[in-house]
């Protein structure tokens, strides 16, 4: 048993700090994994944030990768306690993706993402909350329950990996996997004040993930740092035959680079589209930032954006409801009234779209990435916007459901998010202070294709300057919803 | 739109989707699916007729760091 204290202090460490205690037997992986066990019994519920736990077994898992270290083992994540959105297959385990439709489903195989974490040593201790079918910007979720936000309950997770980015903040895990379809991993990270990587499409395989639509989805981590970020990145990374849009070109060893230093990093700011909507006080966090990167020797460039960015987050929208509707198609003849009323209005939507303006949309995008890459990145090297254009909302003021109106307020949540999917970059959501209302906000880093190193290497300047990411929500305060 | 488009649409949903739902379900995503269209149209220029879309994964590693050496598969 930990005591209580103990337990907060052990589970308020980084990954890296975590994985260096156990490798050195300073704390064993027991103690850890029990660490977060506690939390999650105690906190769970009061968040909404975990679909599934098997306590008995976590610890099992935990005691033999105690014995692995003794007899030598150093796989880079042994025996720390991971936890993940319960869309990541793995076979014989129960994955219900945040349905009613696919509760109970039982997978026949396991996520590659899962692979590879399980060869680094990692343990997988919990199924984690998210947005049905990781269709929700919001965190809402009609069927399965709302996750709520650890900083205040009142306030929403953002989704659709709602559950990773409460898990990471509460300190249930030390990092969790989300998707990222039009910004599902970015505004839970935002939300929550954790990091969070949307990856490159073909970065990280997407075999024995839940689809929502092949064309734009990704996997990447959330975490509490942006070393933490780097470390499972690299792990996970890297073709796979299995998912044929991932790329073969090689993973760099993100953790070489990443104390280099924004120093001569040619940092741009975009002069139109991505900063119009801003409330004047994420404005001010995204203006302090940028100062920030100024101190520390990067070279600040304007830049203005093509006007053919702003189709884009609609054609993500359209691409994947579009995608999503053929998936659902057969769920959607037979069992309507099975999903959640938002739910099912999005894939309505996509089920309407002409067959024309989907692939029309489909075959756009090397021409506007092509625009893009030549506007921003041939005088940058790093492209900074927000990831949400004011504070996160509370529960009840963001609860569009399906009433008139709701598909044009998920549009213009997705401003600063989606147009990545579409143009397939990287974007990694990096914490930068708190609004009036306590809750965490957010800049947004964007890189060229592949080249994550150099959003961890001035994300991590950013952290290592301010300390942005080392807050932590404090529980106490929680009541039962 | 007007009423009649959403009759249509409901009929479309039935005919070619094989789909039930009724009108005032298929109001907002209707509206939805026709403003994305109409937007893609006015702000993109028309793609050439001669030209075939490349593999995306393909258009995005000819835009990374050079330093990323290809270490496997075809893509």
């Amino acid at each position: 048993m930990v005591d209580g204290d103990t337990a907060a202090d052990v589970a308020g460490l980084s990954l890296v700090e975590a994985a260096g205690l156990i490798a050195k037997r300073k704390l064993s992986s027991e103690e850890v994994t029990l660490a977060c066990l506690q939390r999650i019994e105690r906190f769970g519920g009061m968040l909404a944030a975990v679909a599934g736990c098997e306590p008995g077994r976590a610890l099992d898992h935990a005691r033999a990768a105690d014995a692995a270290i003794r007899q030598g083992d150093r796989a880079p994540l042994l025996g720390v306690p991971l936890a993940h959105k319960d869309m990541f297959y793995r076979r014989g385990r129960v994955s219900a993706c945040g349905s009613r439709i696919r509760a109970g489903f039982v997978p026949d195989r396991t996520a590659a993402a899962l692979e590879r974490l399980d060869a680094a040593g990692a343990l997988d201790i919990a199924r984690l909350a998210m947005a049905e079918f990781a269709l929700g910007v919001t965190g809402h979720n009609e069927v399965a329950g709302t996750a709520r936000n650890p900083w205040n309950q009142d306030h929403v997770t953002g989704g659709s990996s709602s559950g990773s980015g409460v898990a990471v903040a509460a300190g249930f895990a030390y990092g969790a996997l989300g998707s990222d379809t039009g910004g599902s991993v970015r505004f839970p990270a935002a939300c929550c004040g954790v990091v969070g990587m949307k990856t490159t499409y073909g970065r990280v395989s997407r075999f024995g993930a839940m689809p929502l639509s092949h064309s734009l989805d990704t996997i990447g981590p959330l975490t509490r740092t942006v070393t933490d970020n780097a470390l499972m990145l690299g792990v996970i990374g890297g073709f796979d035959a299995r998912d044929p849009a991932t790329s073969g070109l090689g993973v760099p060893d993100y953790l070489a680079t990443i104390e280099d230093g924004a120093k001569g990093l040619r940092l741009g700011v975009p002069e139109n589209h991505f900063l119009e909507p801003l409330t004047p006080e994420v404005r001010k966090l995204i203006e302090d930032a940028i100062n920030v990167y100024r101190r520390l020797g990067a070279e600040i460039v304007a830049v203005r954006v093509p006007k053919s960015v702003a189709a884009t987050n609609g054609m993500t929208t359209m691409i994947t409801t579009t995608e999503g509707a053929a998936l659902h198609a057969r769920w959607m003849r037979e069992r309507p009234g099975d999903y959640g009323r938002q739910t099912l209005g999005r894939l309505v939507a996509g089920a309407l779209t002409p067959a024309t303006t989907y692939i029309d949309a489909l075959n756009r995008r090397p021409a506007v990435l092509a625009e893009f890459m030549a506007a921003v990145f041939d005088a940058t090297d790093v492209l900074v916007t927000p990831v949400m254009m004011g504070p996160v909302p509370t529960i009840a003021e963001s609860d569009v459901g399906a009433n008139p109106g709701f598909a044009q307020k998920i549009f213009a949540m997705g401003h600063a998010t989606r147009p990545f999917n579409y143009l397939g970059l990287p974007g990694l959501s990096v914490p930068m202070g708190f609004t009036k209302n306590g809750l965490p906000s957010s800049f947004q880093l964007v890189g060229r294709p592949f080249d994550e190193a150099t959003l961890y290497r001035a994300a991590r300047a950013y952290e290592r300057e301010t300390d942005s990411t080392r807050g932590t929500p404090d529980l106490s305060r929680l009541s039962r919803p | 739109m007007q009423d009649d488009d959403f009759k249509a649409a409901e009929a479309w949903m039935r005919q070619f989707q094989d789909m039930a739902f009724d009108i005032e379900a298929l109001v907002d995503p209707a509206r939805a699916a026709g403003r994305v269209g109409q937007a893609m149209r006015r702000q993109l220029a028309p793609l050439p007729f001669d030209d075939a879309p490349g593999r995306f994964t393909d258009v995005l590693e000819s835009f990374a760091p050079a330093d990323l050496a290809k270490e496997r598969g075809d893509g």
